[in-house]
């Protein structure tokens, strides 16, 4: 995936912390379950920010995190391939 | 063994704005409440609620009753939920939805909606029991389109509309009425339908002959055609498990009545407690362990690799919260099985 996209979900979404883990909810599409970090992820897809800087952000916020551009990608391939974009 | 997940509230709700409706269908599960005769809750009572769901972050509530747009002060409750950022639906009978209305719903950020259809014009207006409630409905159903609102037709089954559901389908595609899919529902034995269960119910064949109805619209319609509510996957052909969208009440799904009262289903009664009273995370976190652990499911359910919920516990006569399928039979040793339902 080329690291210059800069993803933007294209619904209206709300996440809450639920009991094990974080659900969000996107209108007109369902449910997904989430980590903190595929919160963070999520929340950074507003269309101003590529997979790139997503990934920078990610190390930042979680430096425990061994591979943050790993996530970045999965999280974003579940997403496209869900229509989310 | 199964079990079902544990959230801290529901993902979605209906909430029951007013039990008062103006339509009498044969079927309605709501009927013992009469709902022509009650009267409409304060405001305050439906605000309240509103914030106790916001307070337990339900992401989604579905206007329901009764009917929600004869509730008179509709519009106030549809801004105040939406400006507590709820995503907002509806289940309506449609016949109160104009062009006027459908701007209204979009204002409050309204993308789609559920609207009942129970057959064609004969059929529809015969269980309705209103003259120009079909006209009506497809009228709301049009409008609401229109507007840019997806529309789910919901279509509970009887005796009397279940061969038709595939014509219907075909005359509201025929007449320019786009729905984004049918929805069908289960006839029930609560309300009206319960007094003579034993002469209306469905039987598994009735049940049976309307998939490939479902797979006619699909594939020949192009509507996306489903069964709502649950339905035994076991006995059901696998070609149309995907058929059945299934239940998720008492995990992420819940109905709040009009009084607060918490269900996890809209038409099996009973309640798990009160949200005006007890904060709903403690109803749903609680008060539901036991329907969730399933131990009240036969165990061929419980233990079953293609999990189906045990079907439809409101289908159940007499059931209650806990109740397995109206058709699932239970072993009773040897080849002898009886169904657990009567």
């Amino acid at each position: 995936m080329n690291s210059e996209f800069a993803p933007k979900i294209n619904c209206r979404f709300k996440i809450r912390q639920d009991i094990d883990g974080f659900l969000g909810f996107f209108q007109g599409k369902g449910v997904l379950t989430f980590n903190k970090i595929g919160v963070f992820i999520v929340k950074q897809m507003t269309g101003e920010k590529n997979l790139q800087e997503i990934g920078q952000r990610v190390k930042n916020a979680f430096p425990a995190v061994e591979d943050p551009m790993d996530e970045v990608l999965s999280i974003t391939k579940q997403l496209r391939e869900s229509g989310f974009f | 063994m199964n079990e079902l997940v544990s959230l801290k509230s529901p993902i979605s709700v209906n909430f029951e704005v007013s039990p008062v409706c103006d339509l009498a269908c044969e079927f309605c599960f709501n009927a013992e409440m009469e709902c022509k005769k009650l009267e409409h809750p304060p405001l305050k009572q439906a605000t309240s609620i509103l914030d106790k769901l916001a307070e337990a972050e339900v992401f989604e509530v579905r206007m329901f009753g009764g009917e929600f747009f004869v509730y008179p002060r509709w519009q106030e409750v549809l801004e105040y939920a939406n400006a507590l950022d709820f995503f907002l639906s509806f289940v309506s009978n449609g016949t109160h939805i104009n062009a006027e209305v459908a701007k209204k719903l979009t204002a409050n950020r309204i993308i789609g909606g559920a609207i009942s259809l129970h057959g064609t014009k004969e059929i529809h207006e015969s269980i309705t029991g209103a003259v120009g409630s079909f006209e009506a409905a497809v009228n709301g159903m049009r409008v609401c389109i229109e507007g840019g609102i997806g529309i789910s037709a919901l279509y509970t089954l009887t005796k009397g509309n279940y061969q038709s559901v595939f014509s219907t389908c075909q005359w509201l595609k025929a007449n320019g009425i786009e729905i984004d899919e049918i929805n069908i529902g289960r006839l029930t034995p609560y309300g009206r339908a319960k007094s003579d269960w034993g002469q209306v119910k469905l039987s598994l064949y009735d049940y049976l002959s309307v998939f490939p109805q479902l797979e006619r619209i699909r594939n020949e319609l192009g509507i996306l055609a489903s069964f709502g509510d649950a339905f035994p996957l076991c006995l059901l052909p696998a070609k149309y498990h995907d058929y059945v969208i299934g239940c998720w009440q008492g995990t992420g799904f819940g109905h709040i009545d009009h009084q607060g009262n918490v269900r996890s289903c809209s038409i099996a009664k009973g309640s798990y407690g009160n949200i005006l009273e007890i904060p709903l995370t403690e109803i749903w976190t609680e008060q539901l362990s036991h329907f969730r652990s399933l131990k009240w499911l036969p165990v061929k359910c419980q233990e079953c690799d293609n999990f189906c919920g045990g079907g439809c516990s409101a289908s159940c006569y007499g059931g209650g919260m806990y109740a397995p399928d109206e058709f699932i039979r239970q072993s009773k040793g040897g080849d002898y099985e009886q169904r657990i339902c009567a």
